[in-house]
This record gives C-alpha cells, structure tokens and sequence, in this order.
C-alpha cells in the first residue's frame, strides 16, 4: 500500500470521530505547548540575563546603604558618602574604577519645552562601566567631575523632548530645576532592559549632582569595578573589611550596606529560571505521559470498533504489516496533529506573553519546534505500537465472525 | 482442463476443552476450471470451515491442498495474503462493506495491497467490476444509502476485481429475501457463463439448484458430489 493511502486512510479515521480525535490530542497539545513555552522562554531569558549583565559589566560590585525593618518604618542603616568613598578608592587593591552613583529626577527646561528627566550623577567613566557610549558630542571628563562643572550629556527621549527636530542640542544650555547646565554630548539609542530606559535619561558629574542640584551629601550607591570576574570574591571581602573597619562595627555586628555581586545576581536569576524550566519540563512531561497513554486508550477502542474491517481487509490480501503500517500511521497522524497544534498554541501564548512584557523578546527557536516534531513522532510510535501489533496479529476468521 | 482446486485428505480438527472436534474429517475433491459448485450441509456440518480452507484463511490440520497449480498447505502468512490477494475473492453473508466509503473505493481495496497495480489502474478496474455488476450509477453511494442486495452487488464486485481464479460465498443470499436472492444468483450464473470459477455454501436447496455441482457435507465429511442441471435464475425471477 502506497503511503499516501495510509495517510489518506488514517485521516479519515481521524475525522470521522472529530470530537475524539480532538480530546485525545489535548494532552499531547498541552504537553507540547509546555515543550515550546519552557525552550522558547529558556533561550530568550538567557539571551536577555546575558545581555543585560554584560552591559552592566559582570565585573562590578555595587556597595549601597543596607535597609533595616523597625517597627513599621523602614530604615536605613548607613548612607554612603565620601568617607566610604574615600575608604574604598583607598584600601581596594584590585579595582580598577572606584565611582559613585546618585540618581535624582528634576524638571528640564530648554525654551517652552519641558520634561521631567531622571538624572544619573557618576563619574567620567559612567557611560563607559554602563556599557553606554555617546553618539555625537562628548562625555564630561575628570576635571568636569572635580569642578563641579555645570556639564551633561543626555539621551535620546530627552533631546526629542526638548529639542525642535533639526536642532541641535550640542552646546545648548538647559536647565535641571533652576541650574543651567551645557548639553555636551548625545547618549547612543539603546533597548530598554528590565523596564530600564537608556533613552530618557541625563548624565552629569556626581559632584554638579550632588553640590548643586540636590545639595545632598549621600551617595545612592558606589559601584567598583574590577579587570576581570577572577578579582570579584577578593574584591567583596576586602570591601566588606573596609567597611566594618569605617563604620566602626565588631566583627560580630551586622554588616550595614549591601555588597551586591553582579555575577551572584545572575546565579540567582538562572536558579530561577531553572526552576521554572524544571516545573514547565515536569508538566511537558507528565501531559506527554497522559497524552499518549490517551493515545493508546483510543487506539485500542478503534482497533476492536473496526475488528470486522481488519478482518476483511485480511481476508482480501492486506499482510501484517499493512495493518500494523496503517494502525501506526493513524496514531502517529494524531500525536504529530496534536503536535502541531501544541506548537501554535505555545508560540501564541509565548508571543502574547512577548506582548505583554515589554523585556522578553519573541524569538522563533526553530530547535524547539524540532524536538516538538520528534517527540510527538515519538510518542506516536511508541504508544501506537501495541494496539497496532494487535490489530496485525488478529485472526482473519475471528475478527470476520465479531459483532 | 487444469483443475483449480485439488485437495487430498484434507482434515481440520480443532481442540476445545481437551476434546477433539473434527470440523473437516478426510475429505478429498477437485473443482476443475469453470465450475460452478455449491457446497450445501446443515449448520455445523463443516461448510465454513471447508471454504476457510479454500480460501487461504486457514491451514489444515493435515492433507494437502492445491490452488490454482501452487501448493498451499506449506505457505506462511505473507505468502498466503499474496495469494488471497491475487487468486480469490470472498463474498459473505453480511458483505461486509467498509462504512461511510463509498461503493467505488470499497471496490477498489483488494487493489491497495497489490504494489503492482497503480492508482490509475485501480479506479479503472473498480468502475468496470461495478459496471459489471449493474452499479455504473451508483458508485459514489455509501453502503448506507445502499439496498442490502446492492451492497451484496458491491461485495462481488470487489470480489472480482482482482480477476480471481476463485470466487467463495459462504452464504451470500443468507440475509436477502427471496428475489433478491435470484437476482444475486442470476449474477453468479452470469460470471459463470464468463468463465469464473465458483464455490458457493449455502444450506438452502434451492440456492444449491442455481448450480452445476453439489457436495453435501455431515459432520465434516463429504456425504453426497452430484453433478446438476441447474435452473435458471433468470427464468425463476419471471415466474416470480
Ligand atoms: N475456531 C473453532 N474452534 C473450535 N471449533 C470450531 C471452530 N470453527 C468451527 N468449529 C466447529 O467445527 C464444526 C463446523 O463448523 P462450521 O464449519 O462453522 O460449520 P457450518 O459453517 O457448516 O455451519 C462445528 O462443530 C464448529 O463448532
Ligand atoms: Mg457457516
């Protein structure tokens, strides 16, 4: 029998009994709509981790005050401030730049456009442990930060904010609240991460940030960088040495600022995402498992349904292994349908999730689609298989005689 | 002429319960080329249990067994759905149609499992026996829509589309009444007159009398092999 006709059988089989044929491939829907959810979200949350930690430089360690809970209130236990900053650019061997970051939102004038900005303070090389870089103009430099000077460069969303199109904001000066301030460079476009945008923001020395804009005298937080990952533990302990050490603490007091590793960071992301891995694999499994013992369920009420029918086509010269042939080609057809669907309603749920958050992007993993296809196959085949061996095996006669 | 069944000795018992039933007991005939034989006997005197024999669907207990000039008592399963394949075709009581296919395609099913026939060949075929059988108009119809006598016309029509060199019918008037039942007979006569060779079990005299040959089977032995002068079904329908 040529394989065309097995097909063509099979899915006559399969459409005589829709409703059936549907309920039966539920399971293998469900399981490998989990299959594709879980591999799409496994690649696409790497690729973002990845991304997003190796712009925010592995190699850094960010020191910032540490929150206590008393009573209702939340409270800070320590502010950083120039003495820890001092400390730090002091005592740490290995680190290559020692910066401090304050972040501030002010309202930015220029003409009869306004808009409210988020103001990051740091050091000359911010955009450079950023991972961000300028487009046109300059960055402020060294001399900028010692002076206090009345400098900035500023994103993209901003300049469209308070720039006309076609002008220019290189040396324009603006005003941060009631500072004027010089617009020395454009900050280059980059995607947002983590509802984070690159695009909206305005980077000044901290010193102008903190002497004349806000006038506090506290950091947000100190971020220190190292040459390579092989110098981050080292770096950490020494930093929390240091600490203890200003802030006068006991050895058995409790530390008072966070020392936050970026590298631990992502360790605990990915434990995340494995266990979301895990929990999505046990149902792809389990509904694989239910789907196909669906399978063979079905497979086995159509087998003795049409006993009479395998007799006769016994009878008229079909040889076991057509049987068995057509019986596998039907429960095969149904995981793979089941298969399919599975794929098109993963990639829907995926791209409507996509959608909805802003930092997973839709990434088509064709690897994904693949196992789904060989699984599905796979179960197909493997559940299909005694039910077809019975049907092969049937006596010609018996099964001609069955009511 | 050659004769197209030979069978010697042939014996079929069967074990139930640690009894012994010997459904086909010594029973020795030849059905020469062209014949048009009924094989008669009351119920459980061996009828079906001989025309499995013929027919490839079973295996004797001992003795031997020539189809068509091929040995078969020695054959395994695949070499005997080769041979069912290409050298009988059944007609039964209960014609056992496929569902909901139409009468075209339940034709065409023997020819699916011969590799050698394409698809072309195979529609082609089908429509002639279902021309043959007066069902040109009606080869788009599911067996639902069909009259049982017709779905009986269906079930010899694919019957012989594989050109056998042996038709079996185990009781193919059983379900139809009694004009429909000539008229199947006037059809059997009619491939007869082609040529067709043809074992037709039945238990109603005057089914076998539409006939050439009479064997008569009690407690699986042949008790009676008479040549007759049959009647014709043609002429039993008119007087009807
Ligand atoms: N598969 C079987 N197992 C046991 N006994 C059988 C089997 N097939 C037929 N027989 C017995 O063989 C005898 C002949 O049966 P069968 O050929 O069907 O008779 P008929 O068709 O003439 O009515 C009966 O006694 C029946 O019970
Ligand atoms: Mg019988």
């Amino acid at each position: 029998m040529i394989i065309i006709d097995t097909l063509r059988l099979a899915l006559r089989a399969l459409l005589r009994n829709r409703m059936r044929t549907f309920l039966t491939m539920l399971g293998i829907i469900i399981g490998i709509s989990s299959v594709i959810i879980m591999m799409s979200l496994g690649s696409s949350l790497t690729a973002v981790m990845n991304d997003t930690f190796s712009s925010m430089g592995t190699n850094s360690i960010s020191v910032s005050g540490k929150w206590e809970r008393e009573g209702g209130n939340w409270r800070m236990l320590h502010e950083m401030d120039m003495g820890d900053l001092a400390a730090l650019r002091e005592g740490c061997n290995r680190a290559s730049v020692i910066t401090p970051v304050v972040v501030t939102t002010m309202p930015l004038v220029f003409g009869n456009n306004s808009h409210s900005g988020r103001i990051e303070g740091g050091g000359e090389e911010h955009l450079k442990i950023n991972n961000m870089a300028v487009e046109r103009g300059c960055m402020f430099d060294s001399c900028d930060v010692l002076s206090y000077a009345k400098v900035c460069v500023i994103g993209r969303t901003v300049a469209e904010k308070l720039f006309a199109d076609g002008e220019d904001p290189i040396g324009q000066t603006i005003r941060c609240g009631e500072v004027p301030v010089m617009v020395t460079g454009v900050l280059e476009h980059r995607e947002k991460k983590f509802g984070y945008d690159f695009d909206d923001l305005v980077v000044m020395p901290y010193t102008t940030v903190m002497k004349r804009l806000t006038g506090n005298e506290y950091f947000d937080d100190i971020t220190i960088t190292c040459p390579s990952t092989a110098d981050i533990e080292y770096t950490a302990a020494e930093i929390e040495q240091l600490m203890r050490y200003t802030h006068g603490l006991a050895p058995d007091d409790p530390i008072d600022v966070s020392i936050n590793v970026q590298s631990e960071t992502m360790e605990q992301l990915g434990d995340i995402l494995s266990i979301v891995i895990l929990v999505l694999s046990i149902i792809a499994g389990i509904s694989l498992l239910v789907g196909g013992i669906g399978i063979m369920n079905i497979m086995y009420v159509t087998v003795t349904e049409r006993t009479r029918e395998i007799g006769l086509r016994k009878a008229i010269g079909a040889r076991q292994r057509n049987i068995m042939l057509q019986f596998l080609t039907e429960s095969v057809v149904l995981s793979l349908t089941g298969g399919l669907l599975g794929i098109v309603v993963g990639l829907g749920i995926y791209a409507l999730a996509a959608a909805i958050i802003e930092q997973l992007p839709f990434t088509l993993n064709v690897g994904a689609i693949l196992i789904s296809f060989a699984v599905c196959t796979a179960v197909g085949l493997f559940f299909g298989w005694y039910p077809a061996r019975r049907a092969a095996n049937l006596d010609p006669i018996q099964a001609l005689r069955y009511e | 002429m050659m004769n197209t069944i030979e069978i010697i000795h042939l014996r079929r018992h069967f074990t139930v319960g640690g009894e012994t039933v010997r459904a086909l007991d010594d029973v020795s005939f030849s059905i020469a080329q062209g014949e048009f034989v009924s094989i008669m006997g009351t119920s459980g005197s061996g009828k079906s249990t001989l025309l499995n024999l013929l027919g490839c669907l079973d295996t004797p207990t001992s003795g031997s067994y020539r189809l068509d000039g091929e040995d078969v008592q020695q054959m395994n399963d695949n070499q005997l759905a080769s041979i069912r394949n290409r050298k009988i075709g059944f007609v039964f009581q209960s014609y056992n149609l496929l569902p909901r296919t139409t009468a075209l395609e339940n034709v065409e099913l023997p020819l699916f499992y011969n590799r050698h026939i394409s698809p072309r060949e195979r529609t082609q075929r089908a429509k002639e026996a279902l021309r043959l059988v007066g069902l040109e108009s009606r080869m788009q119809h599911t067996s639902a829509q069909l009259s049982g006598g017709q779905q009986q016309r269906v079930a010899i029509a694919r019957a012989l589309v594989n050109d056998p060199v042996l038709i079996l019918a185990d009781e193919a008037t059983g379900n139809l009444d009694t004009r429909t039942s000539y008229e199947i007979m006037e059809l059997f006569q009619k491939l007869h007159a082609q040529g067709k060779t043809i074992a037709f079990v039945t238990h109603e005299p005057d089914i076998a009398a539409f006939t050439t040959r009479m064997i008569r089977l009690r407690d699986g032995r042949i008790v009676e092999d008479t040549p007759n002068t049959p009647v014709s079904a043609t002429q039993m329908l008119q007087s009807l």
